[in-house]
């Protein structure tokens, strides 16, 4: 039934001024990368066509200012959400630290139906330079703490990881959004209860 | 003349002369009617004087519809006298119509308010004047501190006579004071704070309705004096605003406040409201001129200026501050002109001739160098020039003109050498004059043809800060500054250059202080330098890069509410590429702090004001476009980056510095301008959209499709198709001329509407977010912790507290704060809040004192002085909901040392003396197995309440480290308990002084208790502590006497000591003491009664 409809699904990106946000957006959606970037302020977004699970999905990732005081803005651009990046510098401590009050501000401001399965993915961006200053262990232990986040550590430069991080949020807010659709008409279920098992793999309709 | 509302009867002493709906305007029998009946007239006369009453020969009645009851309302000697009051009763009643059942209400309440509004009036006017201490003021003022119970420093501004209405009108007194807008009629008592206001207006001219947050509304109706009362609460509400946004300042702002209206207490009018009167006036008066926010604005007068471009004499006003003669027409737009005193030869008194005849002999001349100006039509002319010459002789003289003409001179390239933190740096030049943007040759001519048009545009109207300014002047912005001319004109029409001028050498002493600092903000300039115009070559070498720098770092010194944000590293490049480094210093200063107010502040307030103001003006022009943008929830997604970068972040380049010629001229209403037709552009396609991304889309290609006629090549965009929309001449014009109405006042007028809303917002929503990031600690339900966060927010407002203190120089770069780190809560405001709600506590005793300063220090975890939100509800949760057995912990931990310092104890009871060093090295022992012979800081603990700051460097240079660990691991013992109780460590023995101490404090929080059963069982379980802590030490000494090698002797001295398991056992087997420790406390009904006590009101005047 939901298949059908042309799906959307709006993907935030959230992480400190200056960590890669706009550029991991740029390498995903076209595939260039650049250090001419000016601030993002406000917000920008881009769209991205995929398929996800043999489904045409359209991806509309929003970038976000980074600076502190933009965060009480972001009502405006976190609602209605379906999945959040969490991005931090390897070679910034505080980038790194700032991603606890990043998730708690987004999960209080957008007050998600399900907060606790809410898809988020952390990337830990700009492993192409030398002074790395947060170890790959601390980050996936501070994932796993948070209901195990999905962890990649990511060139925007060098398009690492970015793609496959790009990917594994989308299949987790679709994973998230069929849930959604079954709560929400629990008839549907009864009806359907034959294909149910296939239905965590692939859509048959 | 009205009196006093009586009900009559009527009889056949009075002949009706007039008859309306509601009254009769009768005359007295015998009094100058001609066909009275003969007899009844002399009768009437007759009974008159024996009864020596002789009432006025006229009255109005009023009937109540539809009834007899009649009330006497107006009595008059004379008839033109009652004729009078005849007419004003049918005027109000035309303005108002009513239900037939409230008429009489109405009228007569309305009646008495003519009788009080009467006394009081002269005597407001003449208070001040005969200057005497016990004013009518000063005595209102008395009593607006008793009715509402308000602290000596809340200053009364003004009092008014007006009623309130609630299905009935009350005839009141209306106090407005620098934070409260208070009523009182002895039914009725209100107060409001002006923070909690979040709307208020004017209907039927007399009806003022106040809307509170919580949605209730207070209707005042003033039947005198409403545009006065209205300005004055629009002040008020406008000043707390303004407060709420830099709380920091608010402060300093007051006590300006208040300095200033003692100094003004001598002149007429009533004092603080005269103050802010000035304020407002003087605020309109920098706006129209773009002059410093210090400049107050002196006088006005009437006066013609001679415009010599066409001959003719313009009428307007002068304005005189205390360095600037300004002048406005009276045709808004027409001419206006800005001399700064500085300039000033000579003012004086000439004749003015036109075509060799003299037309004026009473002319104001002033001279400045190579251009004088001539005023007419001046009333006061003498006192003026008197007044000018004074002034200007208090002003330093501008040793030089600034002359921006020549242009200034190429600087040796070598300037690129420098380093970051190298002292001996020099300003850098406009920067395109070193990496010029290559030009074609029509470009070259146009450029060229413009320039040529404003040369003869000054030879007319003259050049730089002096010129006629007039809408010639507005017509050349539009087609755009010539890149030659871009320094000047910015800074001669933004007010930049006056910036400037007054402070030589500030930039560069900004500069020098900012090298080498490290700080937060330093970094994030340092991070954004290459992400401000890096398509531009300029901002690809180290000239550019260091010159921003050492702006953008200078400029978070001058102003460190605002520090840095994002944007302004956009618009400072922009003005860096046309301008030396300090015009682009004072461009900046002039956009954060003039033309877009709060804009870059720490939540950028501003922006979110204009957000709802551009949403204001969507509504008006196009309602149906505002009702789909409204659902999409646009207006938050769209102005934000247009209007922080002045469009430039979403323009491109050519166009976007159009726009700048235009917003520098214009004022920050350019901007809406612009927005507006940019929807109206798009309106069409707008109102197909579904869904907020593609509207944002329709924009946004919009916007980078704009193009500049006279530079056609189009920069292709970084990740977006471009296809060309508009010329941004086309829509500047468009915008300039459709949207003529959005003028300064009106986008203030807007704003100020807008702070209401915003600020109550971002109130609403920082206590929501602080109530959920803290509501899992579980102490107590989010309502009250959202009335404890409340109570916390209001008491920080005060203006009697201290401030925390911003650490904007602190050099430690902090990762983003979570919510309830913000609210920060000293030692004073702590004591407080824990007497008002914890049942450890009575108002006023020094017990509750030192609990409460050990529970503090035991919870300030960063040791700073302040505990954040979570900390302090940490500390009033263990004491008001957490179980028997944590509260029963709590207690003994701060009975241990180091929070308990034997010092503490020997100056209340001295009843030990030897040192404390044994004591406590059982407690460091515990934490620190490194023990080491440090004796504990015991005086800083006393010290905390009085001196927080001053107390925590103690701490952090002398302190025993063992003593902050063992702070902390206690810390972690309670609020952590639950979860880690497995593999924390037992808590150390207590020693028998402080166990007495711990019993005394035990006494004391049950004592409020007053139950005999708590008493006796409270005896025995001291008996039974004593005997058990006696018992089980002595084996303890024993051993460990034997293993340490110690004196028996000297360990037995302290023979006392229980441990922390033994007290817990101990203790709980009292269950009415346990019952007391297990009784959850309600802190909202705490907050509230103590709120209640706040506002009590003594009911009997006669008291005052």
């Amino acid at each position: 039934m939901a298949s059908r409809r042309k799906l959307l699904l709006k993907i935030i990106i959230l992480g400190d001024s200056g960590v890669g946000k706009t550029a991991l957006m740029n390498q995903y959606v076209n595939k260039k990368f650049s250090n001419q970037y000016k601030a993002t302020i406000g917000a920008d977004f881009l769209t991205k066509e995929v398929m996800v699970d043999n489904r045409i999905v359209t991806l509309q990732i929003w970038d976000t200012a980074g600076q502190e005081r933009f965060q009480s803005l972001g009502v405006a651009f976190y609602r209605g959400a379906d999945g959040c990046i969490l991005v931090f510098d390897t070679t910034s401590m505080n980038s790194f630290a700032s991603l606890d009050a990043w998730r708690d501000e987004f999960l209080i401001q957008s007050s998600p139906k399900n907060t606790e399965n809410f898809p988020f993915v952390v990337l830990g961006n700009k492993i192409d330079l030398e002074n790395r200053a947060v170890s790959t262990k601390r980050a996936q232990k501070w994932c796993q703490t948070k209901n195990n986040i999905p962890y990649f550590e990511t060139s925007a430069k060098e398009a690492v990881n970015v793609e496959q991080a790009f990917e594994t949020i989308a299949k987790s807010a679709i994973a998230l959004e069929k849930e959604e659709i079954y709560n929400d008409f629990p008839g549907d279920i009864i009806l359907d209860r034959d294909n149910k098992p296939n239905n965590g793999a692939a859509c048959n309709c | 003349m009205w009196v006093e509302p009586e009900e009559v009867t009527l009889n056949a002493f009075w002949e009706t002369e007039r008859k309306s709906l509601y009254f009769l305007l009768q005359r007295r029998v015998g009094h100058g009617g001609q066909a009275d009946p003969k007899l009844l007239s002399f009768w009437v006369k007759k009974f008159d004087s024996i009864t020596s009453r002789r009432p006025p020969p006229f009255r109005i009645l009023h009937q109540t519809p539809s009834s007899n009851t009649y009330h006497q309302i107006s009595v008059a000697m004379t008839w033109g006298e009652i004729d009078k009051d005849w007419s004003h009763l049918e005027s109000l009643l035309e303005c108002d119509s009513l239900p037939e059942d409230e008429v009489t209400g109405y009228i007569l309440t309305k009646i008495k308010s003519h009788l009080v509004t009467g006394p009081v009036d002269p005597a407001l006017q003449n208070i001040n004047s005969e200057g005497g201490k016990t004013s009518f003021i000063s005595r209102e003022a008395d009593k607006f501190r008793k009715l509402f119970n308000m602290p000596p420093e809340e200053t009364l501004v003004a009092v008014y006579l007006c009623f309130y209405r609630k299905k009935w009108l009350y005839s009141g007194t209306m106090y407005l004071s620098v934070s409260h807008l208070c009523f009182y009629c002895p039914s009725h008592i209100i107060v409001i704070q002006w923070r909690d206001i979040i709307d208020f207006y004017k209907s039927y001219n007399v009806v003022i309705t106040i809307k509170k947050k919580t949605g209730k509304k207070f209707d005042f109706i003033c039947y005198q004096r409403t545009s006065e009362i209205f300005a004055s609460i629009r002040q008020l509400v406008n000043l707390a605003m303004k407060q709420c946004i830099n709380e920091t300042s608010s402060f300093k702002e007051d006590s300006d406040l208040l300095h200033k209206s003692s100094i003004n207490v001598s002149k007429k009018q009533t004092f603080l409201k005269r103050d802010l009167d000035a304020r407002t006036e003087s605020e309109t008066y920098r706006l129209l001129f773009r002059l410093d926010s210090s400049e107050k604005l002196d006088g006005m007068i009437t006066a013609c200026l001679h415009a010599p471009f066409n001959r003719t004499l313009v009428p307007g006003v002068l304005f005189l501050s205390q360095n600037y003669l300004c002048y406005e027409s009276k045709d808004k737009g027409l001419l206006s002109l800005v001399l700064p005193l500085r300039y000033l030869e000579t003012a004086e008194k000439g004749e003015l001739q036109i075509g060799g005849r003299v037309c004026d002999t009473n002319v104001l001349i002033i001279k400045i160098p190579k251009q004088q100006f001539m005023f007419t039509n001046i009333q006061d002319l003498d006192f003026l020039i008197d007044k000018i010459l004074k002034l200007s002789s208090k002003i330093k003289r501008a040793k030089h003109r600034y002359t921006p003409f020549p242009s200034i001179k190429k600087e040796n390239n070598s300037v690129s050498l420098e380093s970051i933190s190298d002292l001996n740096w020099s300003p850098a030049p406009a920067l395109m004059e070193m990496f010029e943007s290559e030009k074609n040759e029509t470009m070259r001519k146009l450029e060229e043809e413009k320039y040529q048009f404003w040369l003869k545009h000054f030879e007319h109207y003259q050049r730089g800060v002096t010129m006629y300014r007039t809408f010639a002047v507005g017509k050349l912005v539009l087609r755009g500054i010539p890149d030659k001319l871009k320094s000047e004109l910015w800074m001669t029409f933004s007010g930049a250059t006056n910036l400037l001028e007054s402070k030589p050498g500030y930039y560069k002493e900004l500069v020098n202080r900012s090298i080498g600092i490290k700080s937060t903000t330093n970094e994030e300039i340092e991070r954004d330098l290459h992400r401000s115009l890096p398509e531009h070559p300029a901002f690809q070498s180290d000239v550019g890069i260091n010159a921003l720098r050492r702006v953008l770092c200078a400029y978070a010194i001058r102003n460190p509410q605002i520090g840095y944000c994002q944007a302004m590293n956009i618009v400072a490049s922009v003005f860096l590429l046309y301008c030396s480094e300090e015009e682009a210093f004072w461009l900046l200063v002039v956009v954060c702090e003039h033309l877009m107010p709060d804009y870059y502040n720490k939540k950028v307030i501003g922006a979110i004001i204009d957000q709802g103001v551009m949403d204001c003006l969507v509504e008006k022009y196009f309602p149906s476009l505002h009702v789909m943008l409204e659902k999409l929830g646009m207006f938050s997604l769209i102005s934000l980056s247009w209007f922080l970068t002045i469009f430039i972040s979403v323009l491109n380049f050519s166009c976007a510095v159009h726009v700048v010629d235009c917003f520098l001229y214009g004022g920050a209403k350019v901007m809406f301008q612009i927005a507006l037709s940019v929807l109206e552009l798009n309106k069409e396609k707008l109102a197909k959209c579904e869904e907020e991304g593609e509207a944002i889309q329709i924009l946004t290609d919009f916007l980078i499709g704009v193009y500049n006629e006279e530079d056609p090549v189009i920069t292709p965009h970084k990740h977006r198709m471009v296809h060309m929309t508009i010329s941004i001449q086309k829509l500047l014009s468009m915008a300039v001329s459709n949207y003529t109405e959005i003028n300064l006042q009106y986008i203030e007028n807007l704003r100020l509407k807008q702070r209401l809303k915003v600020v109550r917002n971002l109130e609403d929503s920082l206590i929501r977010n602080v109530v959920r990031s803290i509501l899992a600690d579980g102490y107590f339900k989010e309502t009250e912790l959202q009335d404890l966060l409340q109570l916390v927010r209001e008491e920080q407002m005060n203006p009697r507290r201290k401030q925390p203190p911003v650490d904007n120089e602190s050099n430690d770069i902090v990762p983003l704060q979570l919510p309830y780190e913000t609210i920060k809560c000293d030692f004073e405001l702590f004591h407080m809040i824990f007497t008002i709600v914890s049942p450890w506590a009575t108002t006023e005793s020094t017990v509750t004192h030192d609990i409460a300063v050990r529970i503090f220090r035991l919870m300030d975890a960063d040791d700073d002085g302040y505990l954040n939100f979570r900390e302090l509800v940490s500390c009033l949760g263990l004491t008001c909901s957490a179980s028997a057995e944590r509260r029963l912990k709590l207690l003994y931990i701060i009975h241990l040392p180091p929070l308990l310092s034997k010092l503490d104890i020997g100056s209340t009871r001295s009843l030990f003396s030897e040192s404390d060093t044994d004591v406590a090295s059982e407690a460091v022992e515990f934490f620190n197995d490194q023990y080491s012979e440090q004796k504990i800081n015991t005086t800083t603990l006393t010290t905390i309440p009085e001196q927080t700051n001053n107390s925590s460097q103690q701490y952090s240079s002398d302190d025993v480290p063992g003593d902050v660990r063992s702070i902390s691991s206690f810390r972690s013992l309670l609020t952590f308990s639950s979860q880690q109780s497995g593999d924390t460590k037992p808590l150390p023995a207590m020693d028998q002084i402080y166990l007495i101490e711990l019993l005394h404090t035990l006494n004391f929080i049950l004592s409020k208790q007053d139950a005999e059963e708590q008493n006796s069982d409270l005896m025995f379980f001291v008996s039974n502590i004593l005997h058990a802590g006696k018992k089980t030490n002595n084996e303890e000494i024993e051993s460990s006497a034997i293993s340490e090698k110690k004196n028996i002797d000297e360990a037995v001295q302290d023979s006392l000591s229980i441990s922390a398991d033994l007290f817990l056992a101990e203790i709980s087997k009292y269950a009415s003491i346990i019952e007391v420790f297990n009784e959850r406390v309600d802190i909202s009904s705490k907050i509230s009664k103590y709120n209640e006590k706040r506002f009590r009101t003594i009911h009997s005047l006669s008291n005052l």
